[in-house]
């Protein structure tokens, strides 16, 4: 999760009031979610497409299915691994890491 | 925690189906518990915003469709109880739900169960598939509709349907860029349908008005068009697309680039079977899917007494016909409990066969225009990933075929594949055609992958948690 892909933001500003935004850590970066933004979501929002490396070639992985089926998008959150980034809201203070 | 009683009917999944169905049962009296692994109800197609956004057209925070607070208004409701954020990973005995929430799991006693488990996207493979930034279409339409995060700024959509034409409006309303829409349907197959469109004008309004969007915005859409290709280190950077030949393979020499952020494939959707086989509800391979789905009578009731199916698990006909199957299989069950007698369900159900039967003719005219052509498959390489969780590729999955393999059971103990975290779910129906090609049988002939539970991975501590039977209050 080194590598910020896009400048800016992708979040859509225009209909929508997000509430007040808070911290959380990205391999100790620090970076700004809102309430009720899915990890996946801060993640994308802020550029960074890649979740995660595999296991076995090492290719690189990021949110596929949106919807908890495909465990592509894990990270490890607070320290407890394999969590799935889509389906997990992000929470002040939390610490994402990257797998591998 | 408290002790919770039982009810006489579970429905897993919160969608259109589960609502209506849970719905129709409660209103007949029957106490229903409604289980869904949202944390709120709505399913996919009025997948509801986090309560904490708020929007300037109220609409939104429901999906933005204009009847989806007709749905989701119908709870909460007295009978109902409604436990969102809770996985259904099995079933013991037929009658005993296994449950788990992430922290630990529950065993829920039911007498009747309507599953309304949805579906899921078609995974489809070609070289560079799996790099970050190619998503399903619905895991686009989800970023964008209930976290108001785009995909990416360039995007190229590839696959097939008319749910590409809805992503395609929706991306440029919120200001990113379709650089095109490779659509693998030629419509030269598929002006037989037409007629069936007669009286769906609804349909047709919304389709006409997708394709003004895309006019006002020169966004190319190419028919008979496929992605084999995507290119990029870390994300992915660029596309490759070819047009396709009478099979729908590509073909060499017609290749097109685009640079790109963002590549949305929507190559239909599958039903979410496996909690359906886990009760060993009997599947039939549906020609028009090229794929599984539980088999059910006119009360969508499976081959399993009790065990009832609605919705886009049956057969990816949509909403609308989710809404409807919801309410015969409510309905059904209310009956078998002893809440509606024989007349009082005649009457219930009359009205509705003549709408289905309507319903169905669209769904079926708009599956057979968007058939997943044989010829698809042939956009995956031998290095081609087929198992992106054990990183198994067709290659491998070929050896093992010459080495003996005849279905997807043996290819799975030869290779690892479907033995991963999405058990299956995305390359059973990359290597099906696969072995049917190879081993000369037809594609209905073969078995999807055998389904044990947990059907969902779920942690050990959580698993072990369920030796003390609890009850979420």
């Amino acid at each position: 999760l080194e590598k910020v892909i896009m400048p800016g933001d992708l979040r859509i500003q225009t209909g929508v009031t997000r509430g007040q935004p808070f911290q959380i850590t990205v391999n100790g970066n620090a970076v700004e979610a809102y309430p009720g933004e899915t990890i996946a979501a801060v993640l994308l929002a802020e550029g960074w497409h890649m979740v995660r490396h595999t296991v076995l070639s090492g290719e690189p992985r990021g949110l596929f299915c949106g919807m908890g089926l495909c465990f592509d998008c894990l990270i490890t959150l607070n320290g407890k691994p394999n969590v799935r980034a889509c389906v997990t809201y992000a929470q002040p203070g939390d610490k994402v890491e990257r797998q591998i | 925690m408290s002790d919770l009683l039982p009810t006489p009917l579970t429905v897993v999944g919160a969608g259109p189906a589960g609502i209506m169905a849970a719905y129709t049962a409660a209103e007949a009296g029957v106490n229903v518990t409604l289980i869904d692994d949202n944390p709120l109800p709505g399913g996919q197609y009025y997948r509801q915003a986090p309560p904490e956004f708020k929007f300037s057209n109220p609409l939104d925070a429901q999906s933005g469709r204009t009847d989806a607070p007709v749905v989701l208004n119908k709870l909460p409701h007295p009978k109902i109880r409604v436990i969102n954020k809770m996985l259904v990973w099995g079933v013991f005995d037929q009658h005993n739900l296994a449950l788990a929430d992430g922290e630990q799991s529950y065993l829920l006693p039911t007498d009747r169960v309507i599953l309304a488990t949805g579906a899921y996207d078609r995974p489809f493979a070609f070289p560079g598939w799996t790099l970050p930034g190619i998503m399903g279409a619905g895991a686009a339409l989800r970023m964008l509709k209930t976290q108001w995060v785009l995909p990416g700024k360039r995007v190229l959509l590839a696959g097939l349907g008319p749910l590409q034409l809805a992503l395609a409006d929706a991306l440029i309303k919120s200001g990113a860029q379709v650089v095109c829409i490779a659509e693998a349907a030629n419509p030269m197959k598929g002006w037989r349908q037409l007629p069936k469109f007669w009286g769906h004008w609804d349909r047709i309004q919304e389709a006409v008005a997708y394709l003004s969007t895309l006019r006002k915005h020169k966004t190319p859409l190419l028919f008979n068009h496929a992605i084999i290709g995507a290119y990029g280190k870390d994300h992915v950077e660029q596309a490759q697309i070819a047009s396709l030949d009478d099979q729908g393979a590509p073909v060499p020499g017609t290749e097109k680039q685009f640079d790109v952020d963002a590549i949305c494939l929507g190559y239909g959707l599958l039903p979410s079977f496996q909690l359906a086989a886990a009760f060993g509800c009997k599947l039939r391979f549906d020609q028009n899917l090229g794929w599984w789905a539980p088999e059910h009578n006119a009360n969508m009731e499976t081959t399993q007494p009790g065990i009832f199916v609605a919705g886009d698990l049956t057969d990816i006909a949509g909403a609308k016909v989710a809404l409807v199957e919801g309410e015969i299989a409510g309905a059904n069950a209310a009956h078998q409990l002893g809440y509606i007698d024989e007349k009082a369900l005649g009457e219930r159900l009359a009205p509705l066969r003549p709408r289905l039967q309507s319903l169905n003719r669209l769904a079926n005219a708009l599956q057979k225009i968007y058939a997943f052509r044989p010829g698809l498959v042939k956009a995956a390489k031998d290095d081609t990933l087929m198992c992106r969780c054990e990183e198994i590729t067709f290659g491998q999955a070929r050896k093992a075929l010459a080495n003996g393999a005849t279905d997807l059971n043996q290819v799975k103990l030869a290779t690892r594949a479907g033995m991963g975290y999405c058990q299956g779910r995305f390359c059973s129906v990359l290597a099906a055609p696969l072995i049917a090609e190879v081993t000369g049988q037809s594609l209905s002939d073969l078995q999807p992958f055998t389904v044990r539970p947990p059907i969902q991975p779920i942690h050990l501590s959580v698993l072990a948690s369920g030796a003390k039977v609890k009850m979420p209050s």
